[in-house]
């Protein structure tokens, strides 16, 4: 299974780079990338990145403490809608989203499981 | 303005055929403004088609109700197999008949002319009667905005200020009687509103406009 | 004159009742139904596929009341049919000996059995009356052209005291009388506040001088269907009180008659209150001895 990972450089990014290092993850390629806010990812760009792996993997600040305010907020919107919209066309990908601070990665192996479970 | 909302996702893989060359087509008017066919909705199911296996492109025009604008998709569209419109009906019609012969499905299920009333919530304003009396009722349209299109005051099945057909609907004429109420002016609902010629209405047959002054 | 308009006149107290016509062709069951109510009561509404559910037609419906030897009230509702339709109806009714219609605007064709289907509501209950009264006094159609033929009908609305908003609800029934409805009968009174409360706003605008107003009763047989009135029914009002007493009750079936008779005897005593419509759905066989218990039997004869 091929994920890709999006964290916001507040809390996300780091978390996600920590959860990388610990090693032994159950897929065959994970990519990590940051951007400054999980606000700014689309729902086409969920789509687009989809078209290139298995699951895609958001992390961000806490639904009440986001850096941006609402961006979390959007963020898991979008990721529901688009989920909707997998299911309905009965595509087998998923996207997920993990609100963390920077340091835990607990949140992330929950959710990246779950992901896990459902993508093979 | 136009208010359209996406077919079931089912619905319209239901119009393809694999291995067709999809061109979806968004219009950039009403429906980018409801939400649900303009050029990020065209960019999101294109790429949900190429999830689907299908390969496919996106264009969004201006707006697909005016023959004008359609020819400006004249190569994307001679490329494709099968168009996806994400137009009201209006714009797959226009569409039609500017494209005969090609294979265009509607992507949108065209839902009635209203307004957005907050983030994410849409209501219907007009029926497009042709002969508009809102003046005389409060701004609330009772044609469109009453189940029954009652034009002499409330049925019997207004309650707590909803309507019976829709609970979750306001009555129109508890709007009605609320704002003119406010504003002093109940006796305007005194009067007895005669039988509504409807042949200016869709009752009519088909409508259309004719400006003699603006025909070349 | 009908039976109805001319006890009416005569400022006798007016009882009326309603049938409702069956799902199908079996003409007996009205018959049968008429032949139970035959005596204790002054007329017989039929409804029009009330809830908008399909039932043999108002119009034959009248007609085989009328074989029966019972006045009938011929209900139409404007959900069905256009302005072309119920003129006509109008027409052939009259032509046939029906002399009471009530106009009513009808019920929402999503409450029924045919969810899926158009309706029509061309005009409402009041430019309906309006358009029967001119075919009767000016004999011209709603389109101003003559019509032929003599007419006696006697013009019935309904009108609900009970439904939002409660303060509209004086001006509707004046458009109501001034469009041409010379009887009115009620939604069914459970509440006799309000209503006492309408009733003296009908009587301040001199309403009950204009028009016979008949207050609609319901005897009701259960608690579950006092439960569901009071919570379903869009419209009707059915306080607490009444609830608890038919809760209590060791004959729910018993309970809900005393119900109504001590309602009509309420009603009887407000002012500008000529009559009582009975609406016992699908319970016709008590009529009787409601007509009877509220001391209004035997029925006045017509002169």
């Amino acid at each position: 299974m091929r994920v890709v990972a999006l964290g916001c450089d507040k809390s996300g990014y780091p978390a996600l780079l920590r959860w990388g290092e610990k090693g032994s993850l159950p897929f065959d390629e994970v990519k990590i990338f940051s951007l400054p806010c999980l606000g700014l990812v689309t729902e086409e760009a969920m789509f687009r990145i989809l078209e290139n792996s298995d699951a895609l993997l958001l992390a961000g600040c806490p639904l009440d403490s986001c850096h941006n305010q609402k961006g979390s907020q959007g963020a898991y919107l979008k990721v529901q809608r688009v989920n909707s919209l997998l299911q309905e066309a009965d595509i087998p990908k998923k996207v997920a989203v993990a609100f963390v601070t920077s340091g835990k990665v607990g949140e992330i192996e929950k959710v990246s499981e779950e992901l896990f479970g459902r993508g093979k | 303005m136009i208010i359209a909302e996406r077919k079931p996702i089912k619905e319209i893989l239901s119009f393809l055929v694999p291995g067709e060359k999809i061109l979806v087509l968004g219009c950039g008017t009403c429906v980018t403004v409801c939400m649900s066919g303009g050029e990020k909705e065209a960019r999101e199911l294109s790429s949900l088609l190429r999830l689907k296996g299908w390969e496919t492109k996106d264009f969004t025009l201006e707006r697909q109700c005016e023959p004008e604008f359609n020819l400006r998709a004249k190569e994307e569209i001679a490329r494709a197999d099968a168009i996806i419109s994400l137009a009201c009906g209006v714009g797959v019609q226009a569409l039609g008949e500017c494209y005969p012969g090609k294979k265009i499905s509607p992507g949108l299920n065209t839902t009635f002319m209203g307004m957005p009333k907050e983030q994410g919530l849409w209501e219907e304003r007009c029926w497009g009667c042709g002969n508009c009396i809102v003046h005389l009722f409060a701004y609330i349209c009772p044609v469109t905005r009453c189940a029954k299109s009652l034009m002499n005051g409330p049925c019997g099945g207004s309650k707590n200020g909803k309507c019976e057909v829709k609970p979750d609907r306001d009555c129109a004429w508890q709007l009605i009687y609320d704002r003119l109420k406010k504003e002093n002016q109940l006796e305007a609902l005194y009067a007895i509103q005669p039988p509504r010629d409807w042949s200016t209405s869709r009752y009519g047959g088909q409508r259309k406009m004719i400006r003699e002054d603006v025909r070349l | 004159m009908s039976a109805l308009e001319e006890i009416l006149r005569r400022g006798e107290f007016a009882v009326t009742a309603e049938v409702g016509p069956p799902k199908g062709t079996n003409r007996e069951i009205i018959e049968k139904k008429c032949a139970g109510l035959q005596g204790f009561v002054d007329a017989v509404n039929i409804t029009d596929n009330q809830t908008a559910i399909v039932r043999l037609s108002s119009f034959a419906s009248c007609l085989i009341v009328k074989d029966e030897g019972i006045e009938p009230v011929m209900q139409m509702v404007c959900r069905d049919r256009n302005r072309i339709a119920l003129q006509s109806d109008f027409l052939g009714a009259c032509a046939w000996g029906v002399e009471n219609f009530l106009c009513l605007t009808g019920d929402h064709q999503s409450m029924g059995n045919h969810p899926q289907s158009k309706n029509v509501f061309d005009i409402d209950s009041v430019q309906l009356l309006q358009i029967l009264k001119n075919m009767r006094d000016e004999k011209i159609f709603q389109n101003g052209e003559p019509l032929k033929g003599e007419i006696k009908a006697f013009l019935g609305a309904g009108e609900n005291p009970f439904a939002d908003p409660l303060e509209f609800r004086v001006i509707r029934l004046a458009k109501k009388i001034s469009a041409g409805a010379q009887f009115i009968q009620t939604q069914a009174v459970f509440d006799l506040e309000i209503f006492s409360r309408f009733m003296e706003e009908v009587r301040k605008t001199g309403l009950d001088k204009k028009a016979f107003i008949l207050a609609g009763v319901i005897p009701v047989k259960s608690l579950a269907a006092l439960s569901y009135m009071q919570n379903e029914v869009p419209g009707l009002v059915v306080p607490d009180s009444l609830v608890e007493r038919m809760r209590e009750a060791k004959d729910p079936k018993e309970e809900g008659v005393k119900i109504c008779l001590e309602t009509i005897e309420q009603l009887k005593k407000i002012e500008g209150v000529r009559g009582v419509h009975i609406m016992a759905i699908s319970w016709e066989s008590i009529v009787p001895d409601i007509v009877r218990g509220a001391n209004l039997y035997p029925r006045p004869r017509r002169s």
